[in-house]
């Protein structure tokens, strides 16, 4: 499966652009980091991706190799509430979808928020956050640190890391195609920070994952990505990094 | 000069369980710190650690269920809630971490203006947006109006305004991006060049390594360690408690590999022993029973028994 995006534009009002002709693909087991400024639209771009909006111009695309016939089935990705495709968003954070009349088919790409607090449902307790997609495997929560007595409390006992890390069992729970990590450990210390990469590093190897890293933090992107893309500075191709961390 | 001492300081809250049973948990406990004028001490340690609790019991805005014990020292005199609630705002200035912190039904300009109590001049006001790069439509604006990273420079002006002796800044660099970031810490940085004593309580260590004065690390709830800022380079050998080298060798600059054995799920919390000694390596039985005696080292302190 691949993710393309082609020409993506997104706009607040009528000629008031966030961004314009961005281009970006995502390959199955291929760590994508993106990088740019503040306020430049780079959670949008997630949401885009993620399919939670719409973008105004462009399309962002899901391909599927047939694996029979020699050629790809193309979904678009999107829509508020029931898309073209009759994918249909249920759950709070809208990632979980189904087809009408059909089961319930976790989404393939899987998004996880900068602020885990405002991605859950405050009157849900963790265990029922956690199973909102798919019901996770005892292994995920330990690799996750996520000890089993968080899940009988509210979101608001949690800490920010504590959540973050629930948020990521939830989205890993469906085993998407796709994670697209938007800062996801920006409000972790480095040893929290570094466990769940590595946690999630491993997940992704083992499924084929792929993944979009979205984050400020040089270092960190530079250790993780195959690739570094800044859609804002296409122009300034010296600055586009190639380092395998 | 020290202007602010903490000795031993704890924070509990008093939670009810099973509708009418009591009961208090500890969230800090003995924590050491210390700030002279004319310095900035970076505060680090994990999510949960009690950062931020430790900014709200100096400010004295702790939560109603929240006590505490132990000796809070401003400038050698005794830091008692009337004395608080005095200093507050004036000589006593936080930068809160959350941006819920601004009034949504006021123009920033005007909170800006009255904080600390008084009211300040426009002129005033003016120089200080355009020293943090705000330009002077968005005094009149709301905080819905402005960006994560706006929001956070209108909040480090309405800190820094009243020339602060103490200024607690909590996370005042998350959500911005790198250079942002450098630029608000160099503005903490001038303000301790001015005679500011400045705490500044945050996760990303690297961005403050350069101007921080002292690094305090914070682990369970107690200040485990202060070391000077140039301890924390190369393979960190030269900081003396496990869990700062552990930190330390986490970062992506690094390593990046977390310390082997169990996941971390959370410090020991009770109050006694060292909270880090589950993942220890070295730990030993001692480690487990009464409070692990501060040790002073050339520079700076530890609470391990292993330190040399």
């Amino acid at each position: 499966m691949r993710l393309e995006a082609q020409q993506l534009g997104y706009r607040l009002a009528k000629d008031n652009w966030l961004f314009r002709n961005i281009d970006l693909t995502l390959e199955p087991g291929q760590i994508t980091g993106l990088m740019g400024p503040s306020g430049a639209g780079k959670s949008t771009i997630a949401r885009i991706l993620a399919g939670f909006i719409q973008p105004a111009e462009g399309s962002a695309v899901l391909k599927k190799a047939l694996q029979h016939e020699n050629r790809e089935r193309s979904s678009a990705i999107g829509g508020a509430v029931t898309d073209k495709q009759g994918w249909k968003r249920r759950r709070t954070d809208g990632s979980i979808v189904r087809k009408p009349g059909g089961n319930t088919v976790p989404y393939p790409v899987q998004l996880i928020f900068q602020h885990p607090e405002q991605a859950v449902n405050p009157k849900w307790k963790l265990q029922r956050i956690v199973e909102e997609g798919a019901k996770p495997d005892q292994e995920l929560l330990s690799l996750l640190g996520i000890d089993p007595g968080w899940l009988d409390r509210y979101p608001r006992e949690l800490s920010g890391g504590e959540l973050q890390r629930c948020c990521l069992a939830r989205a890993l729970a469906c085993k998407p195609s796709f994670l697209i990590a938007d800062e996801m450990t920006s409000m972790l210390d480095a040893i929290t920070q570094a466990q769940i990469w590595h946690a999630v590093l491993g997940i992704a190897q083992q499924q084929g994952m792929g993944l979009l890293v979205i984050s400020h933090d040089q270092p960190l992107i530079r250790r993780l990505c195959d690739r570094v893309i800044y859609p804002w500075e296409t122009a300034n191709e010296n600055k586009k990094v190639t380092v395998r961390g | 000069m020290t202007v602010l001492e903490i000795r031993n300081l704890s924070v509990f809250f008093s939670r009810y369980y099973n509708w009418f049973r009591k009961r208090t948990e500890a969230c800090l406990n003995g924590l050491e710190l210390s700030v002279g004028a004319g310095q900035l001490v970076a505060v680090i340690g994990s999510s949960g650690s009690g950062k931020s609790l430790l900014a709200h019991a100096v400010m004295g805005i702790l939560p109603r269920n929240a006590g505490w014990s132990g000796q809070m020292l401003y400038k050698g005199e005794l830091l008692t809630p009337q004395l608080q609630q005095r200093l507050r705002g004036r000589e006593l200035a936080l930068v809160p971490q959350s941006v819920s912190y601004l009034n949504p039904l006021m123009q920033v300009g005007k909170q800006v203006r009255m904080s600390g109590g008084g009211v300040r001049s426009r002129t005033e006001l003016r120089s200080m947006f355009r020293r943090y790069g705000l330009e002077s439509q968005v005094e009149r604006m709301y905080p819905f109006q402005l960006s994560g990273g706006m929001m956070r420079r209108v909040l480090v002006s309405t800190a820094t305004l009243g020339g602060a002796e103490l200024i607690i800044a909590d996370e005042p660099t998350s959500g911005l991006h790198a250079e942002l970031a450098q630029e608000t810490v160099m503005r903490f940085r001038e303000l301790a060049d001015e005679g500011s004593a400045v705490l500044l309580i945050t996760h990303d260590l690297e961005s403050v390594l350069p101007y921080a004065d002292a690094i305090a690390v914070l682990y369970g709830g107690t200040s485990i360690e202060v070391a000077p800022a140039h301890y924390f380079s190369g393979d960190g050998t030269m900081l003396r408690h496990p869990y700062s080298r552990a930190l330390w060798t986490a970062l992506p600059r690094n390593e990046f590999t977390p310390p082997k054995g169990k996941p971390l799920v959370r410090p020991a919390r009770s109050a006694a022993g060292c909270p880090y000694r589950e993942y220890c390596e070295s730990a030993s039985e001692a480690c487990r029973s009464g409070q692990i005696p501060v040790r002073r080292v050339n520079e700076g302190w530890v609470r391990c028994i292993d330190a040399t």
